[in-house]
């Protein structure tokens, strides 16, 4: 195989070449990290301890809450209609009109 | 005192001890911005992605499920985040030349910009991994076996890769400015 290249010198691109700056520049990297990751671990705290809060009001809430009374079902009353229908002393045409006016 | 390794510090910095942070970031920035040039090409851009980058990582240190493969995880973050502030400057400047005179800061002479912009040039031409390759070994002096851990190549590879890249760089150097190609130290 080939010898390999000798290497491009690549420094003219290097931004740590002006140590000041660079020193500076990973300063506030790393203070604006920090400073990040604080905020973010204190608003997920905060977050957590309101969703509990609220979990609990909401469960509150809703013990307090008075019951309300038991609905009995309704007795259907389609027999009864359907008794009525099939009496022989119905008149069919009203029947028939009432059906139709409930078609509409 | 001993330098700490990258798991350590990572494990220090995820318990939130500053001085972690800060080795870390003195340990990885200029790996972090030789990432972001191999994508955006331009030093100014590249600074900026790589700070956003490398912040927004820290403050995620809990996400990195392997401390001693930091460098690996870190770049992957520097290098979307690259792509994405390239997507961003194509639309903002698609018609837009780069322009040197707007580079601050680390630039300071006539004849340096020239050369950094041939150097821009020439890096351009290559492949994306290849820059890569080129910049972390040659800009930031990383290993092939640590290349080839943080790119999921194989050291063969990465060698190639250097290899290609860096006769690739001379060629078109030459091609740009002959005089202006500098030699490296011969390592």
């Amino acid at each position: 195989m080939e010898p390999e290249p000798d290497s491009v010198d690549l420094s003219s691109l290097d931004p740590s070449r002006d140590a000041t700056r660079w020193d500076a520049v990973a300063s506030r990297v790393a203070a604006r990290a920090i400073e990040l990751r604080r905020l973010r671990r204190a608003v997920v705290r905060r977050g957590a301890v309101a969703v509990v809060l609220a979990a609990a009001a909401g469960l509150a809430l809703w013990l307090s809450a008075p019951r309300r009374a038991v609905r009995t079902p309704t007795t259907s009353r389609g027999g009864d209609i359907f008794d009525w229908a099939t009496r022989s002393d119905v008149d069919p045409y009203e029947l028939f009109e009432l059906g139709g006016t409930h078609a509409q | 005192m001993a330098e700490s390794s990258v798991a350590e510090l990572v494990t220090r910095a995820k318990r939130g001890d500053a001085s972690a942070f800060d080795q870390l970031v003195r340990r990885h920035l200029r790996a972090a911005y030789a990432v972001a040039l191999a994508v955006l090409g331009r030093p100014h851009d590249a600074d900026d992605v790589a700070q956003d980058a490398f912040v927004a990582a820290l403050e995620r240190i809990d996400d990195c499920r392997e401390p001693a493969r930091f460098s690996g995880w870190l770049i992957k973050i520097v290098r979307n985040r690259a792509l994405h502030a390239l997507e961003k400057r194509k639309l903002r400047d698609a018609a837009r030349d780069h322009e040197l005179s707007n580079e601050r800061s680390f630039t300071n002479s006539v004849g340096d910009v020239a050369l950094r912009a041939h150097l821009a040039s020439a890096l351009s031409t290559l492949t994306a991994v290849q820059r890569e390759i080129v910049l972390l070994h040659d800009l930031d002096g990383w290993s092939h076996a640590e290349l080839a851990e943080a790119l999921g190549l194989s050291e063969v590879n990465c060698r190639q890769h250097l290899f290609t890249a860096r006769r690739a760089l001379r060629a078109e150097l030459s091609a740009l400015a002959p005089e202006e190609v500098r030699h490296g130290t011969g390592t």
